[in-house]
């Protein structure tokens, strides 16, 4: 049959696109008839009414995916020249909503502006949803960017504007994933006070077991572990079994640790040196700390049995929360410390803090004088003698100058006699 | 032929008819299940309270904030745990405040999802809220240690949001089991907290229940400088002054660490007649002490110390030095007007008056 252009249009052509059109119209009302009416249809139809002008009405239209009123609002706030806070306090629901198009908007911006911009943004969306400030840094790269790079708000450097945001479950999620570019020394300073958030503390320490640092692992490993430990024992006990063997001598400490710091409750036996043996310096020092607030300060005798490179962080802080509660502790300390073959500047460390409690607490500048005589450092002593002798001479100028009159002269007896002339009355 | 070139196009017509009715069909029958939360919402599980929230987010698209308050109000009576996932995602909505407090405290008690949940609440006024709800709906019904382990695992738990209402509670009607407790338990700052609100019911008590802390309690060292000062501003008084110093031994008087705070928290809230007393006080002790412990005085209420108390506070320190020094931090802090030099007269020595002189024509 042979074909022509007017059999075509007549019988192929014409029908064909009667039967689209007439399908097209007999559609159309179906369609309408076939929705409920519920407040589904009535809210969808008047959600292309304008809004009223009212901030919340805007803010939370946004929030709920309408962001064009907000986005208008952006507009005119660039235009009248609005600082960042004002712009990101409605940037904030907009990219709640809508995070990736921070990347077609950041284009409109003018450059220098962006990064504090960006971050005023993510620290607002920060405050009221941390989990959203997370995926704007996921969904967007130059939020990414933004978050690691220190703006002209130099207090608040790289990550830290996420510092509200350590327990969203995303946290570690974000860092770790290689698609959004954060470094490792990042991840680690960002979590350097670990996680309430279990999952966080495991891809913490899966990172770990992955080798992602070598050697002694960083604090917020420990943190990890340590928290993890405290918040959901059995997870970590499940984790531990994907450990690899090298990391078990760590892994050990921070048991130790855990064992000996989270018997939360009283505190009613110490432990002994074979116990501590086990901790590192820093957790060691940590421990030490702790126990001194509890008013069961670790006996001096038991550090002293510790290797120096060990205990050496611990005799700093000694004495500090032992007056006045436990000053018999003290005083025995200081009848022992000289027997126990300490290294001189560990005497030293003892002696400077003991001094420093004393004479602040007490006021007693005999006793403080005593502790200062018995100072190895010879030079040191000399400093803190005069510190306290001008501050006796200074609060109580009639004592001082009855301890200046035994002195042997020099010239720090002839500081401290001018010192109290003019202190007298 | 003729009914075959009728024929055709009919088929035609019919054929396409039924293809467009069919593809517009397909293409518009899901639509109405997915549209509001697009893509996302296609490829997860659905919520079982989806259309709930897709009603409200459609409310509040459509800029009625009445109506999706209406429809959270019921989705919080309904299914309070879906009512806390949603309004998670609507910081800043108004006026639902009680809704929190009912909701929250209709949650399924003590699990850890509920925790998890009530801490991804993203503004810490309406987290505070839910937790405070949450927990004292168990006062009197659940053990004090069971709420108050729940409690203390509310996020930025400094507010205290999870256990304030239970402490406060505790502390008017059985201050001693609860004080037992938190020596048991250990940890630090929230005895501070508890002594504050004992202060409120049962201060002639502060001392004694300050008493039972025991060695060993862990934070305890650390607590009881800060309980002193709790104890101290809770009762301002310089009765109230001596009683937290003699609990701080007999050497209490003398340290710098203590002594001045303590001396600060009682004056700054002093009453003027009380503020006699507590200088009294003061000047009644040894010089070491008394030079010591003034330094308090002075401590951040620089600015609310009148010309004429001046005066009188500068005449206790027992050394002209130490006088001076005072006389020069204070009117640095003054906004003083150099004409008026009316109040150098009320200074007790005339050292100090030619000071004060001198100090105002450099100005």
């Amino acid at each position: 049959m042979a074909i022509d252009a007017r059999t075509l249009l007549l019988s192929w052509l014409l029908p064909g696109i009667a039967g689209l059109g007439a399908g097209v119209v007999l559609m159309a009302p179906k369609e309408k008839a076939a929705m409920p009416k519920s407040s589904e249809v009535s809210a969808d139809r008047s959600e292309t009414a304008k809004l009223p002008d009212d901030p919340t009405v805007i803010q939370l239209a946004a929030l709920a995916g309408r962001t064009g009123e907000a986005r208008k609002k952006i507009e005119a706030l660039f235009a009248e020249n609005a600082p960042d806070e004002a712009i990101a306090e409605w940037l904030a629901p907009v990219l709640i909503a809508d995070p990736a198009w921070l990347e077609s908007f950041i284009l409109t911006v003018h450059e220098p502006r962006r990064i504090d911009l960006v971050r005023a943004t993510i620290w607002k969306i920060s405050e009221i949803s941390p989990d959203a400030a997370w995926e704007l840094v996921r969904s967007s790269p130059f939020a990414a960017m933004a978050a690691r790079t220190t703006g002209s708000d130099v207090e608040r450097e790289g990550l830290d504007v996420l510092n509200g945001c350590h327990d969203s479950p995303l946290a570690a999620e974000v860092l770790f994933d290689p698609a959004n570019g954060f470094s490792t020394e990042e991840a680690t300073k960002f979590f350097r006070f670990g996680s309430q958030n279990t999952a966080n503390n495991k891809r913490l320490l899966k990172e770990w077991f992955a080798g992602r640092w070598e050697g002694e692992a960083p604090e917020c490993v420990r943190a990890a572990w340590l928290n993890l430990r405290w918040l959901e024992e059995s997870t970590l006990r499940e984790l531990e079994k994907e450990m690899p063997e090298a990391l078990e001598t760590q892994a050990e400490r921070f048991e130790s640790l855990g064992k000996l710091t989270a018997t939360a409750g009283m505190i009613t036996e110490d432990p002994s040196a074979e116990e501590l043996g086990i901790l590192g310096p820093e957790e060691l020092a940590q421990f030490a700390e702790s126990r001194t607030e509890a008013g069961r300060p670790l006996p001096l005798e038991t550090l002293a049995e510790l290797p120096p490179e060990l205990r050496g962080q611990t005799f700093d802080t000694y004495f500090s929360y032992l007056y006045p509660y436990h000053q018999d502790v003290a005083q025995h300390a200081l009848d022992v410390l000289d027997q126990l073959g300490l290294k001189r500047s560990e005497r030293q460390a003892l002696l400077e803090g003991a001094v420093a409690q004393e004479w602040s607490f007490t006021g007693d500048h005999e006793k403080a004088l005593e502790i200062i005589a018995r100072m190895p450092d010879r030079e040191a002593a000399e400093e803190r003698k005069g510190e306290v002798l001008e501050d006796l001479v200074k609060f109580d100028p009639q004592t001082g100058l009855e301890f200046i009159k035994t002195m042997p002269s020099g010239e720090l007896k002839e500081r401290m006699e001018k010192l109290a002339a003019e202190g007298m009355p | 032929m003729k009914a075959t070139r009728l024929l055709i196009p009919a088929a035609v017509f019919l054929v396409a008819l039924g293809g467009t009715v069919g593809v517009l069909k397909l293409a518009s029958t899901p639509a109405p299940e997915q549209e509001n939360d697009g893509v996302a919402a296609a490829s997860k599980p659905r919520h079982r309270e989806e259309s709930a929230f897709s009603e409200i987010r459609g409310l509040l698209r459509a800029g009625d904030i009445e109506g999706a308050k209406s429809a959270l109000r019921r989705l919080g009576e309904r299914d309070p745990l879906a009512f806390f996932e949603l309004l998670a995602k609507l910081p800043g909505m108004p006026g639902v405040d009680d809704i929190i407090r009912e909701s929250a405290a209709r949650l399924p008690w003590n699990t850890k999802e509920i925790t998890a949940l009530l801490n991804r609440i993203g503004p810490p006024e309406w987290r505070d809220l839910a937790w405070g709800a949450y927990t004292a709906a168990r006062i009197g019904t659940v053990p004090d240690e069971e709420i108050f382990d729940v409690g203390i695992e509310a996020r930025s738990h400094s507010s205290l949001s999870g256990i304030r209402q239970l402490m406060e509670d505790a502390a008017e009607k059985r201050p001693d089991s609860f004080l037992e407790m938190l020596n048991r338990k250990g940890g630090t700052s929230i005895r501070e907290d508890f002594f504050e609100m004992l202060m409120k019911h049962h201060p002639q008590r502060a001392a004694e229940l300050f008493a039972t802390i025991p060695k060993g309690s862990p934070g305890s060292n650390y607590d009881r400088r800060y309980i002193l000062h709790a104890r101290a501003r809770g009762l301002p008084t310089a009765e109230n002054l001596l009683a937290t110093l003699k609990d701080l031994g007999e050497r209490g008087a003398y340290s710098w660490d203590h002594a001045p705070s303590l001396v600060f928290q009682v004056y700054s809230k002093a009453t003027p007649e009380e503020r006699e007393k507590i200088l009294e006080a003061i000047a009644s002790q040894p010089v070491l002490a008394r030079n010591r412990m003034l330094g308090g005085v002075f401590y951040e209420s620089d600015k609310t110390v009148s010309p004429e108390e001046f005066a009188r506070v500068v005449k206790i320190y027992s050394t002209p030095l130490l006088q001076r020094e005072a006389l020069e931090s204070w009117m640095e802090s003054q906004e003083m007007d150099p004409s008026d030099r009316s109040w150098i007269h009320d200074l007790p020595t005339e050292k100090l008056k030619q000071r004060a002189q001198e100090i105002l024509e450099r100005r």
